[in-house]
Formats: structure tokens, C-alpha cells, sequence
């Protein structure tokens, strides 16, 4: 039961970019964190341009689950953890952290922000206390005050993209992947390895 | 020019681990080509990595020097070909650190332990680190299994005691790539495999030795999901080389809960998990202390699957792990049902099961069948003994009340109505309609 990263995001005009993350790579190995951590941010990237505002999903994507929140002003959050991470605590973390950055973060700062502008360190702390999520979330034991909007499950990343874009395209070129990465992803999908990080 | 660079890498290899002896992790850097001219070995943080376009290099290399090492001629005899045991084990680890299931490879090794001209402790440590990057590697394990082989052998022998190893029971057979070792394996007759409560509070084994390979499954397991083979191994150091020690078993199970929470699909945990419960049972059987012991802690474990089913809905594992807990609660109780020495009809039929279920043999490490314990051993002594033995025939009433199959057909019930997760309504009703075909199983019988 893991959650690997935590990432605030801001969408505008079909537009995406990251605000702030939070990173648990603990479990993946050493040398391999570098490139874990580049897929995890286009990810999250990829999956924020393709949902629509005011909405909740979850992308199935091999061990993994990305649990995206996009709120109907432009602010997105995305959470990616295990399968057994329990969905209702990911999207009520979510909803924690969109309204602290809300608090913390003046609004005229989000359209241009980026990590060296934007100051929050909150989410280190976040993930770190939500990595088991009975402490963290009482209301585990009650049912939650989520809104009725239903949460949309995609089996895969594909199923997110638009009508003819390839994953392996985007891969290509991506400005956020290094070709390190990019390599990696290459051999792991001629080898059909499991756990490759998309 | 291929091979003189293979060489240099090697050498590049073995110069890394001489200064760093402390590596504790391999993994590879995806790196199409060779840059700047650098070394493709790379130590940082006591992690070790090899970039990857070295590799097919290297490993072609290696692997052929391995393979000549085991060269035969046109009889197939050996062929007698004077390698350096340096040079075999510079060639062995290579090959290892890249395809950890080449048996050549270990085999190589096992005879440079032989010969001492590598220790079994300096071996262990290497495959520890090969499992870092290969948690899943049944040859890895099994030449684990075999240098703990050789250790405990070592230690014994000093000793006055007989013949040491039992083969271990659930394993057998389940453990791929095991050679039976060259010494004869004894079983130990079972009341001397189990520490005893009371006095027995000295381990039967290395400490260390034990938290160290503990700690070697822990990691594998961490790794990769649902790891049988690190669960399988686990299961077997605990029966061979901690001998299923009463207080190995105890914590074993409390570290366990704490990893079953955390991981609540991982089947072969939960197998684990099983196995422990087995060894306690048999333990506490021949302690005479089933009710006094060994029912709570199955209500103990009813408590925590209750509580992470619910909490945590839809894991097919939870549910299965359930069902072996009532399969041993059943048994158990089954145990105390007439007074030994009744006659009549109705008795004899609540005997015959009574029979059944004292057959004194763990059950077979992976089985849900209806059928609690393998009937595979015949240990007619013991089981008269136990039979014997329970003089009280009664259980008391606040076990035979709670966990029934009524009221774990009032716990399906439950979550069926008011779970929203449709996957954990199906694994409640799958769950109920075995407690059902148990219902008809036991009437089926009593007629």
C-alpha cells in the first residue's frame, strides 16, 4: 500500500503546467529514481491536459493507479500509489491539498508558476503522513464527505489520450524526459517487463 | 578488442567491490552507449550500477569463460582445466549479477566453498545483493538454502547432536533447483523440532544468521509483489534453520501482521501467514494448550481479517486467508466434541471426524481444499496420545459461540448489503457459497 508521488498542477486554455511536487521513491532503485521520477511528472502532466476541469478519474496504468482531481478553477492535483492504496483516502488527500496550496498560494501566482517560483513544501509531509492511510484519515472509519460526483476509472493511459495520439509519440517528444528515460522505456516495453513505470 | 575490453570491465568490476565492501545494491543504468570514454561502472552510496550498453559485452564474455570451466570431453568426462579461483569468481559474479538463475554459475561457486577457497558468509552476501536487482530468483534462493546447508552442518557437527537437517516437509518439491545435499537427511522426530514453552528458551540456531536471511526475504519480497519465492524461503529457514521455534513463530507471526496490513494483496504472504498458523497448531497440540492457546490467537486473527476486509474491500486475498482460519477453527473444535470413551451411534460418527482432523501433519502449505490436514502421514501414536490427552470435553462457551458458520454467513450477509464496492460483494457471495458447501458436506456425513 505506497504512494509514490503527489503533484499540484494548474490547466488553462487546454495548457498544463506543474506547480509543485512531492516525491516517495524509496521502493524503486537506486539508480533507477532519476528516470521514475521524469515518468511520473509526464504522467501526471498527460493526464491533467486530457481531463476535463471539474472532474475526478483514476488511470489504471500496470501497478500503478493515478488518481487526478482537477477542480472547475483550473487547479489539478494528481496522486499516483499502488493498486491496495484505498481510492476514497487518495482523492480526500487530494482534495486537502488543493484547498492548503489554495491558502498558501496567491492565485495571480499560478498562471506562470513553476517549481522555483511557487513556495510550498507541504507536500513531502503530506505524502509521507498519508503512506498509511488509517492514521492519517479518520474518516476511514465514516463514510466520506465527498461530493456525488462520480470518480471515472480508465483502464489505461491509452484510454486518456485523444483518438490517434500514441503514448510512444508522446514519449518521444517529450521535453521533460531525458533520453536516459526515453531509452528505458523503449527496452522495458520491447521486453513487456511488468513495473515499468507507464 | 571486444574481449580485451570485456576484460578491463571486469577487472573495473572487481576494483569497485575491493574498495567498496560495503555495496548493498546493484542495479543497471540504461545507457545505449559508451560516453566520454568512462567506465561503465559506477559506485555511489554503496549502490553499485553498470551501465547498460557494457553488458552485452561483459556477459557473452563471462558467460563462455563460465561455460569452459565446465568444459567435457568426447566421454564426457571432465575436462581438468586450472582456472584461478579468482578468475572463477570474477566470471561467476558477472554472469550472476546480470542472469541470476544460471545454475553453472552457483555450481561453480558451490565448489570454490568446498575447496574454501570462498567463504560461506562471503557468498551469502553476494547473493543478497544479486536479489537486489533479481528479487525474484528461484537459483538464487536455492544456493541460499544451500550454503545455510553447509553453515548449520559446520555448527552441528561440533556438536555432540545426530544428524541435523529434517527435509522440510511443506517444501518439498515446491522448492525449485534444490540438490539434496551429500549428508543424509534425518527426519527429527516432531516433539524435539519445537522449542517448548516453558523451558526451551534458547534458540536452536545463530541469531544472527537467521536475522540476516530474515531480512534478505523481507527485502525480496518488499521488491516484488506477492513474492513466492521469497515467502517459500522464508518459510523454509524457519522450519530449518530456527526449527520452528515456539518464539520464532510468535513473532514471526506479530512482524507478519504488521506486513499483511501494509500489503493486503499479497497471497503469498498470507500463505506464509498460514504456514505459521500450521506450526502453531501442531505446537500447541502437543502442548495440550489448543484452547488455552492457540483458539485465541485464531480470534485474533478472525479480528484483524474482519477489520482489514472491511476497511480495505475488495482483496480476494483477505477472503481466502478467512477461509483457512475457519477451517482451523473448525478442526480445533472438532477436536473437543464427545468424551472418548461414548458409544453410541452418534458419537462414533463425532469420533470418525474427531479422527480425521487429529491426524498430526501440518497442512500442506498451499491448499484450500474442504479437506483441513493432509492425511498423508500416518502418526497413529501421537494421535491416540492427543486423543487421550484431552480429557476436558467441553470448549468453552464463549469459542463455540462466536464463529460459527452461521455467524459467518451473518458476516457475509452484512457486507454484501452495505458494501458499495461490486468486486467485494462477489468475493463475500464466492465466500458464502463455500460456507454453504460445507453445510452440505457435513450433513453428507453425519448420515
Amino acid at each position: 500500500m505506497k504512494l509514490y508521488s503527489l503533484s499540484v498542477l494548474y490547466k488553462r486554455d487546454s495548457k498544463v503546467h506543474l506547480l509543485m511536487g512531492g516525491y516517495d521513491l524509496q521502493s524503486f532503485g537506486y539508480f533507477q529514481r532519476g528516470s521514475v521520477k521524469e515518468f511520473m511528472v509526464f504522467t501526471s502532466q498527460i493526464i491533467v491536459e486530457r481531463c476535463r476541469e471539474g472532474s475526478r478519474s483514476t488511470v489504471k496504468e500496470q501497478e500503478y493507479m493515478c488518481h487526478c482531481y482537477i477542480r472547475t478553477d483550473g487547479l489539478g492535483g494528481v496522486l499516483i500509489a499502488d493498486h491496495e492504496y484505498p481510492q476514497r483516502v487518495a482523492f480526500t488527500l487530494l482534495n486537502k491539498v488543493l484547498d492548503d496550496f489554495t491558502q498558501k498560494v496567491p492565485t495571480h501566482l499560478w498562471p506562470d508558476g513553476n517549481q522555483s517560483t511557487i513556495h510550498y513544501t507541504e507536500l513531502d509531509g503530506y505524502l509521507a503522513k498519508y503512506q498509511n492511510p488509517r492514521e492519517a484519515d479518520s474518516m476511514m472509519k465514516i463514510q466520506s464527505e465527498l461530493d456525488e460526483t462520480k470518480i471515472i476509472l480508465h483502464k489505461s493511459i491509452e484510454a486518456v489520450l485523444e483518438r490517434g495520439e500514441k503514448l510512444d509519440d508522446l514519449v518521444a517528444k517529450s521535453e521533460d524526459l531525458s533520453v536516459q528515460s526515453k531509452t528505458f522505456y523503449k527496452t522495458a516495453k520491447k521486453q513487456n517487463q511488468c513495473c515499468v513505470i507507464l | 578488442m571486444a574481449h580485451e575490453l570485456a576484460h578491463r570491465i571486469l577487472s573495473d568490476l572487481s576494483t569497485a567491490f575491493q574498495r567498496h565492501p560495503n555495496i548493498d545494491e546493484v542495479g543497471f543504468i540504461c545507457c545505449p552507449t559508451c560516453q566520454h570514454n568512462r567506465s561503465p561502472v559506477v559506485v555511489e552510496n554503496n549502490k553499485l550500477g553498470i551501465e547498460t550498453w557494457c553488458l552485452e559485452l561483459i556477459f557473452p564474455y563471462a558467460h563462455d569463460k563460465v561455460l569452459r570451466a565446465r568444459g567435457r570431453d568426447d566421454r564426457g568426462r571432465k575436462i581438468k582445466v586450472s582456472r584461478s579461483a579468482r578468475s572463477l569468481l570474477e566470471a561467476t559474479r558477472a554472469v550472476l549479477l546480470v542472469q541470476a538463475d544460471c545454475l553453472t554459475a552457483w555450481n561453480i561457486r558451490k565448489e570454490l566453498v568446498e575447496a574454501e577457497d570462498l567463504k560461506c558468509t562471503q557468498d551469502l552476501k553476494f547473493a543478497a545483493l544479486v536479489l537486489t536487482k533479481h528479487p525474484k530468483s528461484s537459483e538464487t534462493f536455492a544456493h541460499r538454502r544451500w550454503l545455510l546447508k553447509q553453515i548449520i552442518q559446520k555448527t552441528t557437527s561440533t556438536s555432540v547432536q545426530p544428524s541435523p537437517i529434517a527435509q522440510a516437509s511443506h517444501t518439498n518439491g515446491l522448492v525449485a533447483g534444490d540438490q539434496a545435499s551429500s549428508g543424509a537427511a534425518v527426519e527429527q522426530p516432531l516433539n524435539t523440532q519445537h522449542g517448548t514453552k516453558a523451558g526451551g528458551t534458547k534458540l536452536p540456531c545463530d541469531e544472527k544468521l537467521l536475522e540476516t536471511e530474515l531480512t534478505v526475504c523481507q527485502s525480496s519480497a518488499e521488491r516484488y509483489p506477492s513474492n513466492y519465492y521469497a515467502w517459500t524461503h522464508r518459510a523454509w529457514v524457519v522450519e530449518n534453520v530456527a526449527r520452528c521455534h515456539y518464539k520464532i513463530l510468535m513473532k514471526e507471526l506479530c512482524d507478519n501482521r504488521h506486513w499483511i496490513s501494509r500489503h493486503i494483496s499479497d497471497h503469498s504472504g498470507l500463505q506464509y501467514r498460514q504456514f505459521l498458523l500450521t506450526q502453531l497448531a501442531t505446537h500447541f497440540r502437543l502442548e495440550d494448550a489448543l484452547q488455552d492457546e492457540f483458539l485465541p490467537v485464531l480470534t485474533a486473527e478472525f479480528e484483524l481479517l474482519t477489520d482489514l476486509i472491511t476497511a480495505f474491500p475488495g482483496h480476494e486475498a483477505l477472503w481466502y486467508h478467512r477461509r483457512y482460519v475457519f477451517q482451523q477453527w473448525e478442526s480445533v473444535l472438532s477436536m473437543f466434541k464427545c468424551p472418548k470413551s461414548d458409544n453410541s451411534a452418534s458419537s462414533k460418527n463425532h469420533t470418525h471426524l474427531q479422527q480425521q482432523h487429529c491426524s498430526e501433519v501440518p497442512v500442506e502449505l498451499y491448499t484450500h481444499s474442504a479437506s483441513s490436514f493432509s492425511r498423508d502421514r500416518d502418526d497413529s501414536k501421537l494421535h491416540a496420545a492427543v486423543v487421550q490427552g484431552n480429557k476436558k470435553a467441553k470448549v468453552d462457551s464463549t469459542y463455540t459461540e462466536h464463529h460459527t458458520i452461521q455467524t459467518e454467513l451473518e458476516f457475509c450477509r452484512n457486507i454484501m448489503a452495505t458494501s458499495q464496492d461490486g468486486w467485494q460483494v462477489r468475493l463475500a457471495g464466492s465466500y458464502q457459497h463455500w460456507l454453504q458447501q460445507r453445510i452440505l458436506g457435513q450433513d453428507n456425513k453425519l448420515l
